[in-house]
């Protein structure tokens, strides 16, 4: 009986501690971008080493420590840091290194490479900090110029000075009428909690607005004096990751998208960029 | 007979005895001028209140403002007698599906259609409504106004809110001459030079001399300001230091906490009631209200409000921008000194104000030099003292 109680204190110890250690993997990775009949360079963190467009999105929970190993298939080294750490880890070209972040309260965090150019170029996703079993999006949201890409593909500095963006994504798809950006989806029904976190994360202000409902802003990685406020429309600064609350009090099918209109764009074409759409359910 | 009155009853019953409608009747057009503060005018759309008590002919910039009172049931007929299809998009008003007003999930109102609104002003705050048909298009040419649902009392910003003595509606905005002239070539509005930053449609001399856009405050008044961004840049309010500033909503909601600012950014889309009051007998002031732009994070323009204030600032760079005066200033921009060129001999000092309206007066020798070293770094417009007609810009490294 004593041994049983034992390893029963035991088995749970475990689990407790492992409940606070994760371990998880991405790529920091190149490739290419087709929106628009174009090609545009870019480099993202991916999911495995294969390039794709999908940007890696990182989870834990409140209180986690997240040991987050980053393989760097690009010919430099890049230095990528976190929101919720002061250490960065400088990834050798064809290396690896592990980035450990012990995580607190919920909300989103930036994960990105510390070198700005490299910043806009791609290297910027989001580490969401969340109970598991809630409705979580991460919108992920950025502001191409392609010669400024271009520019960076080929190593050299890009004159952001002259920085006119044609290409806006949200989770790296613009939105299209006939063809809606499936990443920019959120499906739910009346009442439910839904968390969406905005994240800008390359050179560009953004003002996300929803149609058909208000939201609680809950949560942002800067200081940000409209926590607790009841908003359809709201800045997200350059680097900032607001975490937002929406309560749905109606039914219905709803763009979100950046009402500074140029973003709502493709090459021009409106509507496109950056918008996503609610689908509500009674 | 006591079924009929029953039933009588319960009709009535069925609606809330406070709730009123509020009806409107709007025309969408595409035919309208509008006056730039340069003097030149371009071709404008919009939306025009037809039927209605003070109706006017010509198409407005921005389009009429619209009331309700929180509560109404608001019942919008628009008629389109314009050549494109148009739609109305109620901005923070949360509107269901159907009235929402976004082509691809809603309706669309075609040439020679009507289509009738229907929803319930349920908070009372700022809001717009605007066309969501090619938006970038249809909102730069015109087709936006105001939406001001006011508390059951006239004097309070919602239902148990603060009061206020006045008020005042702020509708930021942008135009773009080259696309307004000649809407199927002009392009984006990417084209700085040719843009006009706008309040209530007006700009610089033109905005601060039309007398509704002119803040009356008194010592023991408390003035609202309903400030409101349908621009595609950041709209920066800066309150002049005697005025105390308070803001109580954003986005037609009551903030958790009022807060004292004499700062106020609103993003594109954004709303803000302000209550402004001083403690100064006799104040006169302005509110400086910058653009910047949201995609290069730059300085674009300032206009300036008037609070009892009737003389416009001026700062002849600005009238640089459309009559040239002569006046030139280098190196530009500057690091320690600047020499301007263009200034009689007896003039010993000029003006100086920066973006955010602090003015510092600065001696100028006879060469035509000004030490312009302890200035911080940023943008200025310089005029000389007493004179109302040389002015100039350049920016402090
Ligand atoms: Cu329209
Ligand atoms: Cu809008």
């Amino acid at each position: 009986m004593r041994v049983f109680i034992l390893s029963l204190i035991l088995f749970f110890s475990f689990s407790a501690l492992r409940s606070q250690v994760k371990y998880d993997t991405a790529y920091l990775n190149s490739g290419y971008l087709h929106i628009d009949h174009e090609d545009i360079p870019l480099a993202l963190f991916t999911e495995s080493s294969r390039f794709d467009t999908v940007d890696r999105v990182f989870h834990a929970s409140p209180g986690e420590t997240l040991h987050l190993t980053l393989y760097n298939l690009l010919d430099f080294d890049v230095e990528v840091g976190c929101d919720l750490i002061t250490e960065t880890v400088i990834v050798p070209a064809g290396g690896n290194r592990t980035l450990t972040i012990t995580t607190q309260d919920p909300g989103g965090y930036g994960v990105y490479a510390q070198n700005d150019e490299l910043k806009y170029y791609g290297l910027s996703t989001v580490l969401r900090v969340a109970k598991e079993n809630q409705h979580n999006y991460v919108w992920n949201l950025r502001a191409f110029d392609k010669e400024a890409n271009r520019r960076i593909s080929e190593g050299n500095t890009p004159d952001f000075d002259a920085f006119t963006p044609l290409i806006f994504t949200l989770n790296t798809e613009a939105f299209h009428v006939n063809q809606m950006n499936m990443r920019g989806m959120v499906n739910g029904n009346v009442n439910d909690s839904i968390y969406i976190t905005f994240a800008g994360s390359n050179i560009m202000h953004h003002a996300p607005h929803f149609h058909g409902y208000h939201v609680e802003i809950i949560h942002s990685n800067m200081e940000n004096h409209m926590i607790g406020w009841s908003k359809d429309s709201f800045p997200l600064k350059r680097d900032e990751i607001i975490t937002v609350l929406l309560v749905p009090h109606q039914p219905g099918t709803f763009p979100v998208h950046d009402h500074n209109l140029i973003s709502s764009t493709t090459n021009g074409n409106y509507p496109g960029g950056i918008m996503g759409m609610l689908h509500i359910m009674p | 007979m006591r079924l009929i009155v029953i039933l009588i009853l319960a009709a009535f019953w069925s609606e809330p005895i406070l709730a009123q409608r509020v009806e409107y009747t709007l025309n969408m057009r595409m035919d309208g001028r509008h006056e730039l503060f340069t003097g030149d005018s371009t071709h404008i759309w919009g939306f025009i209140e037809i039927g209605g008590f003070g109706s006017e002919e010509k198409l407005l910039l921005p389009s009429p403002t619209l009331t309700a009172t929180v509560g109404d049931s608001v019942i919008v007929k628009v008629v389109n007698v314009s050549d494109e299809g148009h739609t109305i998009h109620w901005h923070g008003l949360d509107v269901d599906q159907e009235n929402d007003g976004v082509p691809h999930t809603s309706d669309f109102v075609l040439t020679g259609d009507t289509f009738t609104y229907r929803f319930k002003a349920t908070h009372a705050g700022n809001f717009i409504y605007h066309c969501h048909v090619t938006t970038t298009l249809h909102l730069m040419m015109g087709m936006y106004g105001s939406f001001i649902v006011y508390s059951n009392q006239p004097d309070e910003i919602y239902p148990g809110g603060p009061r206020f003595d006045r008020q005042y509606d702020f509708l930021g905005s942008e135009l773009d001459k080259a696309l307004n002239d000649d809407f199927m070539t002009g392009g984006m509005p990417y084209s700085d030079e040719k843009r006009h930053f706008l309040l209530n449609g007006l700009q610089k001399q033109q905005l601060y001399e039309a007398s509704k856009n002119r803040i009356e405050l008194h010592k023991g008044e408390r003035v609202l300001l309903r400030l409101i961004n349908i621009g595609f840049d950041v709209n920066d309010y800066h309150f002049p230091e005697a005025v105390q500033a308070i803001v109580y909503t954003s986005d037609g909601r009551p903030l958790p906490e009022p807060f004292e600012t004499v700062n106020l950014q609103l993003y594109p889309g954004e709303r803000y009631s302000v209550i402004i009051e001083t403690d100064e007998d006799d104040f006169k002031g302005n509110i400086v209200v910058n653009y910047l732009k949201m995609y290069r994070l730059q300085y674009a323009e300032t206009n300036h409000i008037g609070i009892n204030n009737d003389v416009y600032p001026v700062y002849i760079g600005e009238q640089a921008d459309s009559r040239n005066t002569g006046l030139h200033i280098f190196p530009n921009p500057a690091i320690n000194r600047i020499t301007v060129q263009g200034l009689s001999q007896d003039v010993r000092s000029v003006q100086v104000f920066d973006t955010k309206g602090a003015q510092y007066l600065l001696p100028i020798n006879k060469a035509g030099e000004v030490d312009v070293s302890r200035l911080k770094s940023g943008f200025y417009l310089m005029r000389a003292s007493g004179s109302s007609s040389l002015s100039g810009k350049f920016i402090k490294r």
